[in-house]
């Protein structure tokens, strides 16, 4: 990565660090933070969808897995709440390595499908196994959670939480790609077989990807859980893991950053314009179709090229170099 | 895509700063509506129709305290996530002393506690009996529980001298909540449900509920739960041959669900807060002004309920004051006759306990008996 | 549960599993075709309902008008689809996973957008087939909308079996989904006919929106629970079989009432996605294998 770059992330996440000082009310800050958790599962499935080529459109199984866990062992076993959400991101990821079972035979539309159906089978135990989760009353009374003995409880203290989780979920997934892990995905994503011929461990590598994007998600998940303090099976529908899958779309699907970002920008807008609420998940869908269908890569190569003509001409350099 | 996402990035900056720069002239209070939109919309266009009449009313007089009234409409789309949200937006962003909640159960279980700790009270028209025995002292309850719903329904099914019978709900919430009570007061009159049977919201065929109601012989119905399900159900009832009387709750007596039950709705009868025909002077005259207003559509429990709201609200604001605490001593304190039936303050918030007993005959409901006032 | 019971709920079942394998049938036909799943066959079901409920009942039109203008639309709508999405993507030479997204954005946009168009509330239209039950056996009722739509969807599959076997066009088809380059070098215009075979298998869903828009409501969500069991339908039948999705719907709508009436009708939903998990996982090739060889 180029330093100018860096330094531009860098001054990024400092201001968003800052954000809450300056931000009009809790109100914001709250909105912020569920930006914040969306785009930690996001970044999951850039892990499973972006670097390792497979589909999940049942992503928000996980992160309820993770939610009601955390739920249920902190209220019904009385466990204290730090430790149940490691319950809760355990389960989660235990399920993650479990559904990439069937990665290893199927994908395209069949793992597409057995996702969903995985995803609508958790939703229908969450409404239908009363005695665990309070079904459709839905669950409430979550504690906050307690981390070192301090209480996260105000909006602010879940920010710096969350922002702090995000960053540290940016570095890793970062660092994952470029490793050995990241390039055996890219490898598996292009082409399985000639993965597979070349020694990479194709089961172990789709399993890795499935337990890191359930982890992500189930950590968002059951945070979520003590932050909001209320579950309920109605917020975990299909429609919520096609909007994690199109913020990883927007966001580039292998662009870590580009998933956060996508993350928190397309929960804060519908929520800042609510005429927006309306439409959004159409506006979704159609940018999601435009991005795959418009040969875009190759318009904004040629658009580059141009620049760097023009630039050339002039006798100016534009922003940046063009590389490649 | 980077583009894009700067663009993203700066209209969500400058839409922040516009939003905490509008500040408001008139005496704001927020609804947080189920829903503008989702798969009951419809339910939320009779609530801002109810709300609109009673604020243009309330203006048309001077308002309140010299200020006008005027409601934001929030859209919590019927999910819990978004209630939370709303809620919160209410409290933090827009400041407002008073919030009109939900009438779905579930979604005030999601976000009572938020407005709870900030004190602010909320009016709902939910029905969970949940709602207000968690001793919760600023949440208010415009309609009868679904504890009085459900005892009044017992009690009548079982005076009319129904010996077997079977329940059929929906599960969620309201569905469960509401059959869980009906059974209890029907187990304590010594006439326990013989069969109980569910369905989930979106299924579409109820052959195997019905053939099960068919064979262990129960001579009446209970269908509790959400409206379009039991449309459904009703309909595949009679199309089955079974013609066993059914009772319902009040989503049984909203327009849309009768227009979808078509001809199987006759017969039927059900426990509600508020049925359009009903021949108190009062409603009519409050119905022949809404029908005038909107078209002649008919009016909904939901349009009624929200309208009383709206009249409470400024009555207790013009004789207690604007802030959150006042407006709760008023509402704890209130002795009001509205359009629907008299709100009166009570230890759990529980305002209202009128109930309706309704019949649909010849294409209308019609009221049967009127318990509570 | 006695005999007539048992009967009541098989002839249920395998009504609606024809309702199922109906769309099940156009998913595999444009399986073969195209070599892509349509994920937004359960939004030209639902569309087609909400077509028919505005021909009947905004311009009152009967039936038997309403019906052929909505099987006409719903061709038009598939030939569309194909045109640009499903051409776009093989001139990109895209990969799989590319036009997977595309048809679940597509899916998702069809949802919401009909949601603009005719509002959230639910909608019926009066069944033209009569409301009156008959009685086939002494306690068996069963509705004439039922033998209707079983009768109107075998009617659908011999006209698709004749089309295929014994027309000029239909060997073509057959001849470009087996192999599109041979195809293509025996003079067939193979683009055109992935088109009809697009239009097609839109008109077998649309046929199924229109019958059933007659049994159940007309909602949004219709098109999630159809897409679904279409697709499990395919599933168990054997992925790409027109056959096998067809014996596959009757499968799964039977096994469905059997299950609501026999374990509980709770977990209806759950035993559905259980078997299809089970057939992805033990048995993905379905009852019945294909013998052309696998696309992708």
């Amino acid at each position: 990565m180029r330093p100018e770059r860096l330094k531009a992330i860098a001054i990024v996440f400092g201001l968003l660090a800052a954000a809450p000082l300056f931000l009009p009310n809790r109100y914001y800050v709250y909105i912020f933070n569920r930006g914040f958790a969306n785009a930690l599962a996001v970044i999951g499935l850039v892990i499973l969808f972006g670097m390792g080529g497979q589909i999940s459109l049942g992503h928000i199984a996980f992160f309820t897995l993770g939610a009601y866990t955390s739920a249920i062992f902190s209220v019904r076993l009385g466990w204290p709440s730090a430790a149940a959400v490691l319950a809760g991101v355990a389960l989660a990821s235990i399920w993650g390595a479990f559904l990439s079972v069937p990665a290893f035979k199927l994908s395209g539309p069949f793992l597409s499908i057995c996702t969903v159906a995985f995803g609508e089978v958790v939703r229908l135990l969450t409404i239908n196994l009363v005695s665990l989760t309070n079904g459709p009353y839905g669950f409430y009374g979550i504690p906050s959670l307690i981390l070192f003995g301090r209480r996260i409880g105000s909006e602010k203290a879940w920010y710096f939480l969350l922002w702090s989780l995000l960053v540290f979920a940016i570095l890793a997934a970062a660092r994952l790609k470029r490793s050995y892990i990241g390039r055996a995905l890219a490898a598996i994503r292009e082409d399985e077989t000639a993965a597979e011929v070349m020694g990479i461990n194709v089961r172990a590598m789709k399993t890795l990807a499935f337990v890191c994007a359930a982890f992500c998600a189930g950590l968002a998940g059951a945070l979520y859980a003590h932050m909001s303090g209320f579950l309920s099976p109605e917020s975990f529908t299909g429609e919520q893991s096609f909007s994690l899958f199109s913020m990883t779309v927007v966001g580039g699907q292998e662009s870590v950053l580009g998933g956060v970002a996508a993350g928190v920008a397309l929960t804060l807008l519908p929520e800042l314009m609510r005429f927006l609420q309306e439409y959004y998940i159409m506006i979704f869908s159609l940018i999601v179709l435009l991005i795959v269908l418009l040969p875009l890569e190759s318009m904004m190569e040629r658009a580059k090229m141009w620049m760097a003509g023009l630039a050339r001409e002039g006798g100016k350099v534009p922003w940046g170099r063009c590389s490649k | 895509m980077k583009g894009f996402l700067k663009i993203l990035a700066v209209a969500v900056l400058v839409l922040m700063v516009l939003a905490g720069t509008l500040s408001a002239q008139n005496l704001r209070i927020v609804c947080i509506v189920t829903a503008l939109t989702g798969s009951v919309a419809q339910n939320g266009e009779y609530i801002t129709r109810g709300i609109n009449m009673a604020l243009d009313e309330v203006n048309a007089k001077g308002g309140v305290r010299g200020q006008k009234l005027e409601v934001v409409f929030l859209d919590d789309q019927a999910k819990a996530s978004e209630a939370i949200n709303a809620v919160k937006k209410a409290i933090y962003d827009l400041n407002t002393p008073v919030i009109l909640g939900s009438d779905w159960s579930g979604l005030v279980l999601a976000s009572m506690q938020i407005a709870a700790d900030e004190g602010i009270p909320q009016l709902v028209t939910a029905t969970n009996v949940q709602i207000t025995s968690q001793g919760i002292p600023t949440i208010f309850r415009l309609r009868a529980n679904d504890s009085v719903a459900a005892e009044i329904l017992a009690k009548y099914v079982n005076d009319q001298g129904y010996k077997k019978i079977g329940i059929m709900f929906t599960n969620e919430d309201y569905g469960r909540g509401f059959a869980d009570e009906t059974s209890n007061y029907l187990a304590k009159l010594d006439n326990k449900p013989a069969v109980i049977e569910s369905c989930n919201l979106g299924d579409s065929d109820f052959t195997a509920q019905i053939l099960s109601f068919k064979n262990s012989g129960v001579d009446v119905i209970l269908a509790l739960g959400k409206e379009i399900e039991l449309a459904k159900f009703l309909r595949q009832t009679r199309e089955l041959g079974v013609d066993t009387p059914v009772f319902g709750g009040s989503p049984m007596g909203l327009d849309y669900v009768v227009e979808l039950a078509g001809g199987a709705m006759e017969g039927v009868r059900i426990v509600t807060h508020f049925l359009p025909t009903d021949p108190e002077p009062r409603i009519q005259d409050w119905v022949q002004r809404y029908e005038a207003l909107y078209n002649g559509q008919e009016p909904t429990t939901h349009a009624l309920a929200y309208y009383d709201a709206v009249h409470l609200v400024a009555k207790v604001m013009e004789e207690c004051g604007t802030s959150p605490q006042d407006i709760a001593r008023g509402l704890r304190e209130v002795n009001y006759q509205g359009v629907q039936s008299w709100f009166r303050g009570s230890p759990t918030g529980d305002l209202v306990n009128k109930q309706v007993i309704g019949e649909f005959k010849d294409g209308k409901w019609h009221v049967v008996a009127v318990l509570g006032d | 549960m006695n005999l007539a019971t048992f009967i009541q709920l098989l002839v249920g079942g395998i009504s609606i599993g024809a309702l199922y394998a109906l769309p099940a049938l156009g998913i595999s036909l444009i399986w073969n075709a195209a070599g892509v799943f349509n994920f937004a066959n359960g939004e030209f079901v639902m569309i087609s309902s909400y077509l028919m409920y505005s021909m009947l009942v905004g311009r009152k039109m009967p039936f038997l008008a309403a019906l052929p203008i909505t099987l006409c639309i719903m061709f038009f709508l598939g030939v569309a689809t194909e045109k640009t999405i499903v051409y776009t993507l093989r001139r990109q030479n895209a990969s799989p996973v590319k036009a997977l997204v595309s048809f679940i954005a597509l899916s998702i946009f069809l949802r919401n957008a009909a949601r603009f168009v005719w509002g959230t509330a639910p909608r019926t239209i009066p069944n033209p087939f009569g409301a009156k039950p008959i009685e086939m056996l002494p306690e068996v009722f069963i509705m004439p909308h039922a033998l209707w739509i079983l009768g109107i969807s075998l009617l659908m599959m011999a006209g698709l079996l004749v089309l295929f076997r014994w027309t000029k066009i239909g060997v073509a088809m057959r001849a470009t989904t087996q192999n599109r380059t041979v195809a293509a070098l025996m003079g067939v215009n193979t683009n055109r006919m992935v088109s009809l075979v697009f239009g097609l298998s839109s008109m077998v869903a649309a046929l199924a929106g229109a019958l059933s828009g007659a049994v159940f409501f007309i909602t949004l969500e219709m098109s999630v629970m159809f897409g679904l069991k279409a697709f499990t339908s395919n599933i168990i039948g054997g992925f790409g079989n027109p056959l096998g999705a067809i014996v596959g719907g009757l499968l799964l709508g039977v096994v469905e009432t059997l299950g609501a009436s026999f374990v509980s009708s709770h977990y209806k939903d759950v035993i559905t996605f259980s078997l299809l998990l089970f057939f992805l996982l033990f048995r993905p090739k379905g009852l019945f294998k294909l013998e052309i060889a696998e696309k992708l």
